[in-house]
Formats: C-alpha cells, sequence, structure tokens
C-alpha cells in the first residue's frame, strides 16, 4: 500500500488501479456501436447480377479499352460475353479467360468479398483473400461448348459410289421328273449371274433318284461335263446326294445347268436338295436409287424333258416356289404353263373305264401283273393345295395354260407358294410315249405394291450362306444371327437336301425349337426345292439368334447337314455428318473411317465420296457447360 | 512496505498444492464477464435490423426492373424501375434522382431513409445533373446496404441502396 506520508487525500493501491481500468474499458466497449453497415446480404445479388450482365452483353458491345485488347482472341463478335468465355475455356485458353474475367470484374466486386468463377468445375479464376466463411453461388447453362471441341468446324459425311461385296447366291434345280424306265429325264435351268462378279467359290450339290448305272447321272454346265465319282456320293443308293467344284464353268451373263438322269427301275427325278451355291466377290456402282412402290417377279420353270428310247414310258412333272411378302397388297398373279408333245391318254386311249367311287378311273396298263388303273388327268395343276385345281383330260400335243388372278388369287397365300404340274403322270404308273417337255417359256408372273419405307435407300445388299451343319436328322434345327451392321433385312430362303423326301414343315423363331410354323408342304411329295421364310419371323438384332427348325413327316427322310440358308441383309453404304473437326482433312478422314468400319468385312469401299458442310454457331453441337460464379465474405 | 508474506505468494510453504486469494478471483471474474457482454453486443450491433434488410432487397429488385408502366415517367410511375436487360435506362434514372424523398418512400412503401445512386469507375453516374436519389446516411444507426450490378453505357457499373435510420 502506498500512502504519501505528507497528504490526507485519497490514495491507490495497485489492486485498486487494475480494477478501475477494467471496469472503465467495459464501460466504453459496451457503448461504442460501430457503423451498421451490411455485407452479407449482398452475396447472392453479386453473383448474379455478375452473370446476369455477361449473358446479357454482346462482344462487340464491350468498353472499347477490353475489346481492342482481346479483338484477336475473339471468336465471334456476336457471342454473348459469357459464352466468349465458355467458347475459351473450350479451347483450354485458362490465361486468356482468367484475364479477361479479371478485367471485366475489376471493381465490381467489394474487397471485403472474394470471388470465384468456375467452368464445368474448372476454376478459371478466383481471389486469394479473404477466406470463405460464407459463400453465394450463381449459375448459367451455355450450350454448345465443350472442353477441347471447336464449336467452328467442319463436319463431314461418306457416301460410298463404288463398292466391291462379298456375298453369296444359289441357285436352285426344283423337284420335278420325267420318264419311266430306259427313257431319259433332262432338265435344264437357265439362270443368269450379274457381271463384274469375281467367283471365289462355286459347287452344285445335286440330289437326285436314278438307277446305280455309271452314265445315268450326268450334269454339264455352260456345256462342262461333270462326273460326280461314284464313291463321292453320300449314300451309293439309288437315292443320293453328291456334290462337286464348278467353279471353273460358270460365267457372267446366262448360265445352262442340265441333268440327265435315268432309272431304269423306277422313274427318274430330282429331289430337294439340287442347287449351285455361288460364292463371288462383285464390284458395284451405288447410284441414287429411286423408290418404287411396284414389284414385278417373273419366276420361269425348268426346261423338264423326258426322252422316249422307242419302249419307255414318258412324263413330266416339276415344282415351282414362288414368294409373296406378307406386306405386300395388291397382289396379281398370272401364270403360263406350256409343255410339248401331251397325249390325251386317258380319253383317247383307254380301253375300260370304271367309276371307283367318284372319280373315273381307265383301266389300260398291264404292268406284267395286273392292270394298272388312271385317273382321267392327262394334266394336273396344284397351288398351294392337296387337291388339283385344275385338269385337263383331253390336251393338246402343245398343251398351253394361263391362270390369272381371278383364278388362282383366292389360293395365293403369305410366304411360301407351291405350284406343282404334271403332264402325262398318273402316280407311278403311267406314262406317254414319245419325248415331251415342259418348256422353259412357262413362267409366274407376280406383281404386288410395298410400303416404300420397307425399301433400303443408300444400302449395299449382301447375301450369306450358312450351313445348317450336324448329322442327318429327319427333325433339324440350325440358328444363325444377323451381322451388326445390318439394318434392314431381306426374307430368308433355306435349300434343304434330303436324299428322299415326303412332307416338309418349316418353323422359325427366336426361341429354341421355334414355334412359328412358316411353311408345310400342300400335299405328300410337294417339297420344293426352296423355302422362303418372311422376315417378320426373323429378328434382325446380331445379339438375338434366329432359330430354324425343319422336319420331314416321314421319319427317315433326313436332312443334311450340307442343307443352305440364305439370309440376305443390307448394310448402309453411307454415313452422316459426325463430330466437328478444325480440320476439314480430319473431318473427312473420320467419314470415311466410320464408313468402312460400318460396312465391316463384307464390303469394301473403292469409291467413296465425301461431302464436307462449316459448322458453327449450332447451341445443341455440345455441352451444355455450367459456368457459376461465386461470391464470399 | 512489506506486504504480509500471504498476500504474494500463491503457495502455501507448508502446503503442497496451489491457492487462490480472493482479489485474483474477483479480477478473472470481471474480465471474463467483460468479454462476454462486449461479444454479445458485437453481435448485435453488425446485423441491421431484419426490416431495413428486407426493405433494402425489395428497392433493390425494383430498381433493377423496367418499372411499371414499362415507359414510365414522374407523372405516371407506380413501380420506379430504372434497369432493363442489365442496362441503365438514364431517362428513368433522371426521373428517380427527381423524386423527393416523400415520393421515394411512397412509391418504395418505406418509412425508412433511402438513399440510392449508381457508381462505375469510382465515380457517381450523373443523370440530369443530379447524382444520387434519396438522403445520404447521415449518424445512422441503422443501415442495410446492398450493391448491385448493371451495364451502363455497355461496361459494367454499381448500383448502391441504401436503407438506413
Amino acid at each position: 500500500m502506498i500512502v504519501p506520508k505528507n497528504k490526507k487525500g485519497w490514495f491507490f493501491t495497485i489492486d485498486a488501479l487494475i480494477f478501475a481500468t477494467i471496469i472503465f474499458t467495459a464501460i466504453f466497449l459496451y457503448t461504442y456501436e460501430p457503423p451498421r453497415v451490411l455485407h452479407t446480404v449482398n452475396h447472392q445479388y453479386l453473383a448474379d447480377d455478375l452473370l446476369g450482365i455477361m449473358s446479357k452483353q454482346v462482344v462487340s458491345d464491350l468498353p472499347n479499352d477490353i475489346f481492342e485488347k482481346y479483338e484477336y482472341n475473339i471468336t465471334d463478335v456476336e457471342f454473348r460475353v459469357i459464352e466468349q468465355l465458355g467458347q475459351w475455356w473450350a479451347n483450354d485458353d485458362v490465361q486468356l479467360v482468367h484475364d479477361f474475367f479479371l478485367e471485366y470484374t475489376d471493381g465490381l466486386i467489394p474487397e471485403q468479398n472474394g470471388y470465384a468463377a468456375l467452368v464445368n468445375g474448372d476454376i478459371i479464376f478466383s481471389s486469394t483473400s479473404p477466406q470463405p466463411r460464407q459463400v453465394s453461388s450463381g449459375k448459367r447453362i451455355v450450350t454448345g461448348v465443350q472442353k477441347l471441341k471447336p464449336i467452328k468446324g467442319v463436319v463431314a459425311n461418306a457416301r460410298a459410289t463404288r463398292i466391291t461385296k462379298n456375298s453369296t447366291m444359289l441357285v436352285a434345280m426344283q423337284p420335278q421328273g420325267t420318264g419311266w424306265g430306259t427313257g431319259w429325264s433332262s432338265m435344264t435351268k437357265t439362270f443368269s449371274i450379274p457381271s463384274n462378279i469375281t467367283i471365289t467359290n462355286a459347287e452344285m450339290v445335286v440330289s437326285v433318284h436314278t438307277d446305280l448305272h455309271v452314265d445315268s447321272r450326268q450334269f454339264t454346265v455352260n456345256g462342262c461335263s461333270l462326273t460326280i465319282p461314284a464313291a463321292d456320293y453320300l449314300y451309293g443308293t439309288d437315292g443320293d446326294v453328291g456334290m462337286i467344284d464348278i467353279t471353273h464353268c460358270l460365267q457372267s451373263g446366262d448360265n445352262v445347268w442340265t441333268m440327265l438322269l435315268r432309272n431304269t427301275n423306277y422313274n427318274a427325278h430330282s429331289h430337294p436338295g439340287s442347287y449351285i451355291r455361288i460364292d463371288y466377290t462383285r464390284e458395284e456402282i451405288i447410284e441414287q436409287e429411286i423408290l418404287t412402290k411396284d414389284v414385278h417377279k417373273r419366276f420361269h420353270f425348268d426346261r423338264v424333258e423326258s426322252i422316249y428310247d422307242g419302249s419307255s414310258a414318258t412324263g413330266v412333272w416339276t415344282t415351282v416356289p414362288f414368294f409373296i411378302p406378307p406386306d405386300a397388297d395388291n397382289v396379281g398373279v398370272d401364270i403360263y404353263v406350256k409343255a410339248e408333245n401331251v397325249k390325251d391318254y386317258t380319253t383317247s386311249s383307254c380301253s375300260m373305264w370304271y367309276h371307283i367311287p367318284s372319280f373315273i378311273y381307265c383301266q389300260w396298263f398291264w404292268d406284267g401283273a395286273s392292270w394298272q388303273l388312271a385317273r382321267n388327268f392327262d394334266y394336273q395343276m396344284f397351288l398351294n393345295q392337296g387337291t388339283a385345281h385344275h385338269i385337263d383330260p383331253t390336251p393338246s400335243s402343245t398343251a398351253e395354260y394361263y391362270y390369272g388372278t381371278g383364278d388362282v388369287g383366292h389360293l395365293l397365300i403369305d410366304g411360301t407358294n407351291t405350284l406343282t404340274v404334271y403332264f402325262n403322270t398318273y402316280g407311278d404308273f403311267a406314262w406317254n410315249d414319245q419325248t415331251m417337255w415342259i418348256s422353259d417359256e412357262s413362267y409366274i408372273d407376280l406383281t404386288y405394291t410395298i410400303p416404300i419405307d420397307t425399301q433400303p435407300f443408300g444400302h449395299v445388299e449382301i447375301s450369306q450362306a450358312q450351313e445348317f451343319g450336324g448329322p442327318p436328322e429327319d427333325d433339324k434345327t440350325t440358328s444363325f444371327a444377323f451381322p451388326a451392321q445390318a439394318n434392314y433385312i431381306s426374307d430368308a430362303q433355306i435349300y434343304l437336301i434330303q436324299r428322299y423326301s415326303y412332307w416338309i414343315d418349316v418353323w422359325a423363331g427366336q426361341t429354341n425349337p421355334p414355334s412359328e410354323l412358316v411353311y408345310t408342304s400342300p400335299a405328300s411329295r410337294a417339297v420344293p426345292g426352296e423355302i422362303f421364310v418372311s422376315r417378320d419371323h426373323l429378328a434382325t438384332q446380331s445379339t438375338v439368334t434366329n432359330f430354324i427348325r425343319v422336319r420331314d413327316q416321314n421319319a427317315g427322310n433326313e436332312i443334311l447337314g450340307e442343307s443352305q440358308i440364305l439370309y440376305t441383309f443390307s448394310i448402309p453404304s453411307q454415313v452422316g455428318f459426325g463430330e466437328v473437326f478444325a480440320e476439314e482433312e480430319d473431318a473427312v478422314a473420320d467419314a470415311i473411317n466410320r464408313l468402312q468400319d460400318r460396312m465391316g468385312v463384307f464390303i469394301d469401299a473403292t469409291q467413296i465420296e465425301t461431302n464436307v458442310n462449316a459448322i458453327t454457331n449450332v447451341p445443341s453441337l455440345w455441352g451444355p457447360a455450367i459456368i457459376e460464379v461465386r461470391v464470399w465474405q | 512496505m512489506r506486504l504480509p508474506y500471504k498476500g504474494v505468494c500463491f503457495i502455501s510453504r507448508n502446503r503442497k498444492g496451489q491457492i487462490w486469494y480472493l482479489d485474483v478471483f474477483i479480477a478473472l471474474s470481471i474480465i471474463t464477464l467483460t468479454g462476454f457482454f462486449y461479444m454479445q453486443h458485437i453481435d448485435t450491433v453488425e446485423s441491421p435490423r431484419y426490416d431495413h434488410i428486407e426493405k433494402a432487397q425489395t428497392i433493390s429488385g425494383l430498381l433493377m426492373s423496367p418499372g411499371y408502366p414499362l415507359d414510365w415517367d414522374i407523372s405516371t410511375v407506380t413501380v420506379p424501375g430504372v434497369v432493363h436487360d442489365y442496362r441503365v435506362n438514364m431517362a428513368k434514372l433522371a426521373d428517380l434522382y427527381s423524386m423527393s424523398h416523400l415520393q421515394l418512400a411512397v412509391l418504395f412503401q418505406t418509412d425508412h431513409n433511402i438513399y440510392i445512386y449508381l457508381e462505375q469507375d469510382g465515380s457517381n453516374i450523373i443523370a440530369d445533373d443530379k447524382s444520387h436519389a434519396g438522403r445520404l446516411p447521415n449518424n445512422p444507426s441503422d443501415v442495410a446496404h446492398i450493391r448491385r450490378i448493371l451495364l451502363f453505357e455497355e461496361k459494367p457499373a454499381i448500383m448502391h441502396v441504401v436503407v438506413w435510420s
């Protein structure tokens, strides 16, 4: 304690001094009010307004000092400021966008606030102080920009104008037959091979029913004599299947394929499975197609000749399949059947008539043991039915028959139609006694209209053949899938190979076994050489498997693994505009690469036409990018 | 003078623990309480009254609009907005600056004082020789201040809106 010795007044102790200082300081501080200035509510307004002016101001309206400084970096003077920032960001001009933003916002944000700008999360500018305690954020979407993607540039498309494609065609000799005994059966098929093709492989497959004499199976293609060694036939029986390479025999244009058969013990005929498979490459020039709704197809008959040798019986028959798409409208058909040297037997040569019970039968042939009977039909025509649509008991020698839509239209079915004609054939027993033939002038004219949108445009059609595979079976299932590039498919065709045939059922679908019955023989032994499967029953996607099941109702009539399914699809011969490139050559190279990827292994484009377009200011081209402004205190 | 032994020594010689004396305890209590009340006081004075903030926000929002009618003038105005597409309309700004404080109070429906001015490059933007609208704050007890960014002659500028009492 300090007490002045010569004074009576007040005194301080050090404790009292400290106490008083604290008290006065507290009173001062409590009564002092700093200016009541608001800062915190500014954050959101500053962020939103900054984005707002950048969204509204056009680059050409920038203050002169800023415009002149960045003039040579400006992409487009019609851009908004925010779009220009996005473009610089897309070009990865980090320093440029930083400097511009800093200069543009100079003095707008109070010093006590910090702020930053971001594009798609990339910080393009940020204050270093103060440290953020409260942060507000505003955002705008800018379309048409994406990092490292130019918004001005060129795009290209490509179209193949000349291509080389790998494809396959099959030509079937329909099941048909003729003579009895020592007489020869001659079958002739004329078919066309497109020009500008290179045949890489061709094989003739025959399924015939003859005797086993070495000369009873004679084949030619364009005069090229083809002998299949007996050891090369699959069974070694009178009904048999053989194959031989005929690549060297084929030519562009018309080709003539003949089979000369004889069966001294029975009658000679072909079974399902006689066809020529041709694998080829072909150069095509692709031109702009003119789509037509109207379809006209003519199916010619093979020439089938039964050769009389002085003692044999003769007669001819053939089967002709034709296909009507399920989506075809206004279907019309004209059928012309012509045969030569037809004989009126059942009326003119009959020795005795029987009425059993509702048909009239003629007794006229003694087979050495008994008299054989025949119906009073010298000509019969079947169309998709087990009973004859037309018979003629008194044919002319040159027999000609016409059937129009009014005659047979009601018999037509969607899918595979089967027409069978017989001349002087009466089951297995009775025949003509002179050389006769079905003329290859015979035809089926088919007309229909089909919706345009099912027609491919700018596409290359490819056909691929696939074997069924596996061992011979009378109930056989195979599967296939279209390639990933296929975006249009046509109907598939089945080429069965059978040593003997009776009655065929075909199912198709995407389950195993398939459930949709797509064909059944209209009558026994009416098995065509090719059966169509409508694309309605097929799945285009490469990831989906199509199953085909074929069964012969007569157990033991096996279907060989060499049977073929021919499926046809289209691959686009063009690609549209792709990505934007800064350089024209890059855009063109990209378009060509995309075209070749699309064409895959099936097509080699030897001539490609490209178109280049300049692209700019397309808002939806890239992005969008999000531009964000953050302001904090 | 020599202080009593026990008055300056916090540790009793004949004891092993620590002890507190009454005056030290009182001093610490005073300091603690003073600090506590001061901090509470600071929190209170840095936030203006909420009605000031709300009014400043409302006024700034109206000013950033074209106003109503869209082509308003001093005789027709009901909402005195002066901005269209973030750009200042100088005619409307001049009309705003020419309004009396009472007119502003009526149009903005407030009994607080209002002070509005625009700034670009550190200088006030002048409209018809006027640099602001309303009353300059004079020894205010409560102030709410909001900045808005806009374009004046295609260059960024700042609009200040101050509500005070």
